[in-house]
């Protein structure tokens, strides 16, 4: 085959040509330091990729739900502690009020400050978070117990999704607690202790000692599983920060460049193109018989 | 024959070898002309005998070319200029879903369902609405934008396909009044080197912009086929010409010749920049905007039954939360490039249902977490993937069609330098090969020289003696 000098011109500008390429391959993989600049760098790790990041959002989605739902619900607990304490005042006020060496007038004190008591009870029951009343079941806007006693939330427990397929309790209905139709009626309870006490009617006052006890382990029920969802929320929230950590390094993985693979690779690259261009010189001074 | 016959033989020897290095010196003045094909003197024993003088004559020059390597060479040429020009369009096409620098869908429609779980989780607060909301509007105008970057790119490439159109016409044309310029010439018996290296210039130019196939009739005319039709025959040029097919709003490309009607060669281009466009612009780009559109039409469908299935803080439902405006339902063409938020809930994060129930406002979330839900339902590509499932095969459809196109230019690339390096084989000039011939031409020139000066001298002292 005849041998040109155009073909020499042309072998040693392709050669160039791709080095030059492969040059800037190298560097752009060093310096981004990711394998995948584009989908089509490679089109399976980049479709992997993205259902690796969706996967991290919804992960991320549950966590937020977690944080928002969590301070309603230590709010709720706080809230039915604070109502433990309170009844048990009351317990220890009924006991006394048994008492027989108390008179008629200590007893009308002690009427007013059930009397008190039941208007906090009204009040803690009657507690707002970040999304409205608490105890008032989806009527977030409407206080739950009116003064006498009334409810006018509704039933509905809220729930949300703090993981795939696990719904959480974020709510605790007021009547359920206050006054459940299989339990006491606690505002009620302490009205008619109220009535007992300002009348002087001592075995009335006696009657109400197991009420109020009922009352008090109803109010102390509801506490634990507010306590109990929130122990829940906290295995799902470590869970999820879990999942994040092994779904990130997933994604590392098929993003990622191994720096040391691509600077050596950038290295070599260098290389060649130094030897490519000593050669090519040589043989540009060689083929030529000019001096005749 | 005689002394006079000798100074015959040597005039015709110095005449044959001074043409002789002339074309030398042509060719090796011409050594980096691009398409220059290298001169061979054609020298013939003049017959002796019968009265004929004998000695050596120069017939002329011969070019060095071979038609079949140069129609290889047009083919690779048009082989590797169509998938350069289909990589290149895919380029844009790749970065608008390219979720490595940002640039992706993947981010918005997360934020979508992120957004409608914060909304089960405080469907009151009027903030976390506001927000819903706005996500809501980031996702169709997330793939409004897509959408119309794909669509702007077919409208580029059209653009291309016109002004590559007005290229070939142009070079047909010359060719067209080359191949005349030759003709005169052949006719006057001469050979027409540099007209006929000019010819080869301008077909792979030609080559470069669509396939050409070069054929020489019988009759020697020249002609140029392209796309199965006739361009060139002799001294008439056809012209190709690009227009938008009404019926799928693909790129047409028809083909006049000779006053005959336009007829449709879009099918027929197998190579040139043309073929690249046309395929970039009504196979790939087609096909990734109709996905796209398929992927908005589901999720927006999913998430509109969903929503109308709920009730807002108002009390009432059945509203949907984006408006879809596909050309032909329930084809899902267009929906990408016409969704939007339904018109009557903007400006009113009120009115999201996030509830399932009318009774249950404001502070039932329920309905607001079947919408989150969805994110891990199967509601895209024919009720069998999620959201983000289907995104990602649609990331991987781009990637992929980008990289086998990069890989068919590489391979293409080769292709072509091989075919190249057997063409310069046969038309290049090697300097060496040059060099050589010169100094033969010289010394038979010095020869003749020298023959001259021994007839001279024995002519001499014959009159001389006389």
């Amino acid at each position: 085959m005849r041998i040109t000098d155009s073909m020499h011109m042309g072998n040693i500008v392709r050669q160039a040509s791709t080095l030059a390429t492969r040059m800037a391959d190298a560097s752009k993989r060093a310096t981004t330091g990711l394998k995948i600049n584009a989908p089509s760098d490679d089109p399976i790790a980049a479709a992997q990729l993205a259902r690796v990041q969706a996967s991290i959002g919804q992960t991320n989605d549950y966590v937020s739900t977690i944080t928002a739902v969590r301070g309603d619900i230590e709010q709720t607990e706080s809230s039915l502690s604070i109502a433990e304490d309170v009844l048990q005042r009351v317990k220890e006020l009924t006991l006394q009020g048994t008492n027989p060496g108390l008179s008629a007038q200590d007893r009308t004190s002690m009427a007013q400050e059930i009397r008190a008591i039941r208007e906090q009870m009204l009040g803690i029951a009657n507690q707002q978070g970040s999304n409205g009343y608490l105890f008032g079941g989806t009527k977030t806007n409407v206080a739950p117990f009116a003064p006498d006693g009334t409810y006018n939330g509704d039933p509905a427990a809220r729930q949300a999704e703090v993981a795939p397929n696990v719904l959480a309790s974020v709510n605790v209905v007021g009547d359920a607690v206050f006054k459940p139709t299989s339990g006491r009626d606690i505002f009620k309870d302490l009205e008619d202790l109220y009535t007992a006490l300002s009348s002087n009617d001592v075995p009335g006052v006696t009657a109400q000692i197991d009420n109020i006890d009922a009352g008090y382990r109803q109010i102390l029920a509801a506490r634990s599983d507010a306590g109990l969802t929130l122990a829940r929320l906290d295995a799902a929230d470590a869970a999820h920060q879990q999942t994040n950590a092994t779904l990130t390094i997933q994604g590392h993985n098929l993003a990622d460049a191994d720096p040391y693979e691509a600077y050596s690779q950038l290295t070599a690259t260098q290389n060649s193109i130094e030897q490519s261009v000593a050669v090519s010189k040589s043989i540009l001074d060689t083929l030529s018989i000019r001096r005749f | 024959m005689g002394l006079n016959g000798l100074l015959g033989l040597a005039r015709d020897s110095l005449m044959t070898q001074a043409y002789a290095l002339d074309i030398t010196g042509q060719n090796v003045a011409n050594v980096n002309t691009p398409g220059y094909a290298r001169r061979v003197a054609v020298i013939e024993n003049r017959p002796t005998g019968g009265g004929a003088l004998g000695g050596v004559d120069a017939k002329g020059l011969q070019r060095a070319f071979d038609k079949f390597t140069e129609q290889r060479f047009f083919e690779a040429t048009g082989f590797s200029a169509s998938a350069d020009a289909r990589s290149q369009a895919l380029s844009p096409i790749e970065a608008m879903f390219n979720d490595a620098n940002g640039t992706g869908l993947s981010q918005t429609i997360s934020a979508l369902f992120t957004s409608f779980s914060a909304l089960s989780a405080n469907p009151s607060d009027m903030t976390v609405r506001s927000t819903m909301l706005s996500r809501a509007g980031d996702f169709a105008n997330k793939l409004n934008q897509t959408a119309s970057g794909i669509t702007q790119q077919r409208a580029d490439l059209l653009s291309q396909g016109q002004a590559t159109v007005l290229q070939i016409n142009d070079l047909a044309k010359q060719i067209a009044t080359l191949n005349k310029q030759i003709a005169q010439a052949e006719a006057s018996g001469a050979t027409p080197a540099d007209l006929m290296d000019r010819r080869d210039q301008v077909v792979a130019s030609l080559s470069e912009k669509v396939d050409t196939q070069v054929i020489t009739d019988e009759s020697g005319r020249f002609l140029v086929r392209t796309a199965g039709a006739m361009l060139v025959n002799g001294e008439n040029a056809g012209t190709l010409g690009v227009t938008l097919n009404p019926n799928d709003s693909s790129m047409m490309v028809t083909m006049q010749f000779n006053g005959g009607s336009p007829s449709n060669v879009t099918g027929q281009l197998s190579g040139g920049t043309l073929a690249g466009i046309r395929d970039a612009r009504d196979v790939d780009a087609v096909a990734v905007l109709q996905k796209l559109d398929t992927l908005a039409n589901d999720i927006a469908t999913a998430v509109n039954t969903q929503h109308a299935a709920g009730f807002g803080l108002d009390g009432t439902g059945g509203r949907p939360l984006f408006d879809l405006a596909p050309a032909n339902p329930p084809n899902p063409a267009g929906s990408a490039a016409t969704i939007k938020i339904n018109v009557d809930m903007i400006g009113h994060p009120e009115l999201l249902a996030a509830s399932s129930n009318a009774s249950t406002v404001p502070g039932a979330g329920d309905n607001a977490l079947a919408l989150a839900r969805l994110a891990s339902q199967p509601i895209a590509t024919g009720a069998t993937r999620t959201p983000a499932e289907a995104y990602s095969d649609l990331v991987g459809d781009v990637g992929l069609r980008k990289s086998s196109a990069d890989q068919e230019v590489q391979i293409r690339a080769d292709m072509k330098a091989q075919v190249t390096t057997m063409r310069e084989s046969t038309r290049g000039v090697s300097m060496d090969e040059e060099m050589v011939n010169l100094s033969k031409y010289q010394r038979a020139y010095q020869a003749a020289t020298k023959l001259l000066q021994t007839a001279d001298e024995l002519l001499a002292g014959l009159i001389q003696e006389l």
